[in-house]
């Protein structure tokens, strides 16, 4: 075994009095895709936002293939190779489809690696947008096609039309793509899924099985249990901030303190019992 | 010793009784800001108005203070519920710059017609105390200063009273703290935000009013001012909170006297402005705010309406160029050439705008400012170095851009309406350096006698001549913002626009790209500033004031923010239209003010359509 690919450790938060995180490691492997699951309020979110770089923790550490990103802002962790999608769908309402995916790849731009010279070199690209310029613009606007094809009639077809123009579920699309346009070495996805309809949750799992079966790695927060236990190598359940379970999906979902974490203490007592009509359980939640 | 103690302590009493009235007007802006969620840019004229109303009562008509004081109170709220009625209620569902630009325009009104009715030249404000001094020891106290203290901080203690335990002031806490949720439970947001203009401009006026008395004079157009020590003393204390907004009125006052005894009276408002900005860079949330929320959202984004803009062709650009270059062939009017190389001018300070303002989001109330830097600055370079005019063009634009990217990149790092309080502060500290570096500037004398630039040997005196030169720059600067409005960057710059998290997490430098821009912005201003220089002779701090700013902006939206060929249609129409009204010179600043308000309700989008 190498470097990992992404690792955390002794990641902790608190907001006020309220323990976010607690003290929680993660490491996961090139190619792997990380699932995290637990009740609402278990954490989730606030190490999302941590490993995106949107929040600090309190304490512990994170790098990425061994480099420590830990005090990186998010324009830094992007630059490092790190990519992620809200979980409400920010994509650039008034740009074009085309555009957004473009700006996906906005680390990988002359500009973007000339340092103090960005400035200038902006500047130039936009008075004198030939040479260079011209090849890097074009071989942008090619992969961006190549990239809304990998979505089908979905965004293909709509390169040109602004993204407000578009359903919610293709702007969920929309964000992924950007996401997927500077080639990262790791892409975060905030609930991907979140907010569609079952057909539409089915159509994004096998998008996602078709990036994974590709080998890009990916840490998918998620609460419809199904689409994580399908998409993800290995699962890390949370509860009140702390890892209460890890490992692969069907160890997990057997495991009684993930069980109870999610149905409380009592409902493993009553577990036999025949289950009350409109009750969830695991498997059952958000449905495929 | 003694005499230094007492000089030490009298300013101490100054501070403390302007800093109360200060305390006025910032918990007026505070409670607007907090119930409405909104900076009302309009609060300084209304504070002005209430000067006047307090004019008129112990001028006019002989009131007794007793008795003017409530009169000026009432108009004030009064005034405020026409306000809200007017010029904030239509806007509510319309994004945050709306508003903004509502209250702008509202003010703009507020101001003209003070001067219609009023003169703008200043009016003495009788004594209507005895000139008596209480003596306690070496404190010496004028009655006046007493008159101020005991009115500021009874008013105080009733507005904590009435938000304390009063049944409309719970209804606008909840307001404040979820309009939603406040709404859910049966307060009438609506009569809530009412109650807040209302009260704040009742605080306002009062505020005139008190310091009409105080430095025996009002005028027109001191409302401006008066508006940005309240949003200086709001951001010194916190913007959040009434009482902490009030403190930084307090603050406000101390620091603006003691600054006044070290540097002398000419800094005053260099000395307060420095404040504003220093308290943006360093503390936003104010000193007692605490760890208050910053406005997150952008201000353009949501608000771009979403429809196509019109579209120019290049080929029809192109037309529209030539005919501009024939007009002086078939036109040979003098006063027609020297009107429309005004247009042209305005429209490359509305093109520098756009790019700022539209495709980069940033609102910026005090562009002119750069227009002044880059004036002075062709100014100074031919008339005291003799540079060669296309040399002090080019510098004027490059100087702006330095002193707008130092000045702004700071402020940068704000979000929402504390990066439009900055660039306003911004602007009025830039003619307040041009009025107090006598040695470089000439003060407030301004300066004379710029040369007619120079080109290719020829002198671009007639203004024939000086119509192609401004054509020319035109042109040339808008070509350049066209293409950077297409370029990556014009792109980048859109994208921190729409939403600036999600720009970042693609790896995009916020403050670095938005600083780009405004530098670029700076720049074409700069030129513009240049021009006016050479095209005037003269120059002054008044010529790049912030009603150029505003004017700009109402520009801007006219055409459609962020659509360049809308800039220059906006600067033509607004640049020609009180000509072709010559009847209506007088009201000129009051039909920009109604045309800002008429077109954000009726063509938000302005004529071309938003990009």
């Amino acid at each position: 075994m190498g470097v990992p690919l992404l690792e955390a450790k002794g990641l902790s938060k608190a907001f006020g009095g309220i323990h976010a995180l607690r003290s929680l490691d993660l490491a996961m492997d090139e190619g792997e895709t990380l699932g995290v699951i637990g009740p609402n309020g278990a954490g989730k979110t606030t190490l999302f936002n941590i490993l995106a770089g949107s929040d600090r923790a309190d304490s512990g550490r994170i790098s990425l293939r061994g480099r420590d990103i830990t005090r990186y802002g998010p324009e830094r962790r992007a630059r490092a190779g790190l990519a992620r999608t809200f979980q409400h769908g920010r994509s650039f309402a008034n740009l074009s489809v085309e555009d957004n995916i473009v700006l996906g790849a906005h680390v990988e731009r002359i500009a973007a690696r000339a340092g103090v010279f960005g400035g200038a070199v902006e500047i130039a690209q936009a008075l004198f947008p030939a040479g260079p310029f011209a090849r890097e613009e074009k071989a942008l606007r090619l992969r961006a096609r190549t990239i809304a094809e990998l979505f089908g009639e979905r965004l293909a077809p709509r390169l040109g039309d602004p993204a407000y123009s578009l359903s919610y579920a293709n702007r969920r699309r929309l964000e992924i793509a950007r996401a997927l346009a500077a080639k990262p070495a790791i892409v975060l996805l905030d609930e991907p899924t979140a907010g569609m309809n079952p057909s539409e949750t089915a159509e994004m799992l096998d998008f996602l099985m078709g990036l994974k079966a590709d080998g890009l790695s990916m840490v998918v927060i998620e609460h419809k249990l199904p689409l994580v236990m399908r998409l993800a190598d290995r699962v890390l359940v949370m509860d009140e901030g702390e890892k209460i379970a890890e490992g692969p999906p069907g160890a997990v979902a057997r495991d009684t303190r993930v069980i109870e974490a999610y149905l409380g203490p009592s409902r493993t007592v009553v577990a036999a019992a025949p289950e009350p009509a409109g009750s969830s359980s695991p498997t059952a939640d958000g449905g495929l | 010793m003694g005499a230094t103690l007492s000089l030490w302590i009298g300013q101490t009493i100054n501070g403390l009784v302007l800093g109360n009235i200060y305390a006025l007007l910032a918990a007026g802006l505070a409670l607007i800001f907090g119930v409405a969620g909104l900076v009302n840019f309009a609060h300084g004229s209304v504070y002005m108005v209430g000067s006047y109303a307090g004019w008129i009562a112990i001028s006019l008509l002989g009131w007794p203070v007793w008795a003017a004081l409530p009169a000026a109170v009432a108009v004030g709220a009064l005034l405020g519920l026409l306000l809200e009625r007017l010029a904030v209620r239509p806007f509510q569902r319309a994004a945050h710059v709306a508003p903004l630009l509502a209250t702008i325009g509202a003010g703009m009104i507020l101001d003209s017609l003070a001067e219609i009715v009023f003169s703008p030249n200043p009016r003495s404000f009788p004594a209507v105390l005895p000139d008596r001094r209480l003596s306690l020891g070496i404190v010496s106290i004028g009655f006046l200063d007493l008159l101020i203290l005991g009115v500021s901080i009874a008013c105080a203690a009733s507005l904590f009273v009435l938000l304390k335990y009063s049944r409309m002031g719970r209804a606008l806490r909840a307001a404040a703290q979820d309009a939603d949720a406040a709404r859910q439970m049966g307060v009438r947001v609506t009569r809530a935000n009412a109650a807040a203009f209302a009260l704040a401009s009742a605080l306002g006026a009062l505020a005139g009013v008190l310091i009409g008395l105080y430095y025996n004079f009002i005028i027109p157009s001191a409302g401006f001012q008066a508006g940005l020590k309240g949003f200086t003393a709001c951001v010194l204390g916190g913007m959040g909170s009434v009482p902490a907004a009030m403190a930084g009125g307090l603050v406000l006052g101390l620091g603006e006297s003691y600054g006044v005894a070290i540097f002398g009276s000419s800094a005053r408002s260099l000395i307060a402005f420095s404040f504003l900005l220093a308290a943006l860079f360093l503390r936003p949330n104010g000193i007692f705010g605490g760890k208050a929320r910053q406005v997150r959202e952008a201000l353009t984004g949501s608000f771009l309406p979403q429809a196509r803009a019109i579209k120019v062709p290049p080929l029809l650009g192109a037309a529209l160029f030539l005919v501009a270059l024939a007009l002086p062939l078939v036109m040979k009017s003098g006063y027609v050439l020297q009107v429309l190389t005004g247009a042209w001018i305005y429209a490359l300070f509305a093109l520098s705008l756009t790019l700022v303002g539209g495709t980069a989001g940033i609102m910026s109330l005090g562009q002119a400012g750069f227009m002044a830097v880059g004036g002075y600055a062709s100014g100074l370079l031919t008339l005291k170095a003799g540079w060669p005019f296309a040399a002090s063009l080019l510098s004027a634009g490059l100087i702006a851009a330095l002193v707008g990217s130092i000045l702004a990149f700071p402020a940068l790092r704000l979000k929402g309406y504390y990066i439009s309080i900055a660039t306003l502060g911004i602007g009025e500290i830039v003619n307040q350096v041009i009025v107090n570096w006598d040695s470089l500037t000439q003060g407030a004398l301004g300066l004379a006698g710029i040369p007619a630039p120079r080109i290719f040997g020829r002198e671009v005196f007639a203004i024939g001549d000086f119509y192609y030169l401004s054509l020319g720059v035109l042109a040339l600067g808008g070509v350049a913002i066209a293409a950077i409005g297409a370029s990556p960057l014009g792109r980048t710059a859109r994208a921190l626009r729409e939403d600036e998290p999600a720009a970042r997490s693609l790896g995009i430098d916020a403050r670095k790209y938005k600083s780009l821009v405004f530098a670029v912005g700076a720049f074409v201003a700069g030129l513009a500033g240049a021009l006016t220089a050479h095209l005037y002779t003269y120059i002054s701090y008044e010529t790049f004031g912030s009603s150029v700013s505003i004017l700009g902006l109402t520009m801007v939206i006219l055409g459609g923010l962020g659509n360049y060929w809308g800039a220059v249609l906006g600067a033509s129409i607004l640049t020609a239209l009180p000509e072709l009204l010559r009847f209506a010179a007088a009201y000129r600043a009051l039909i920009y003010g109604l045309i800002l308000l008429v077109v954000l309700r009726f063509r938000p989008q302005g004529l071309l359509g938003s990009e």
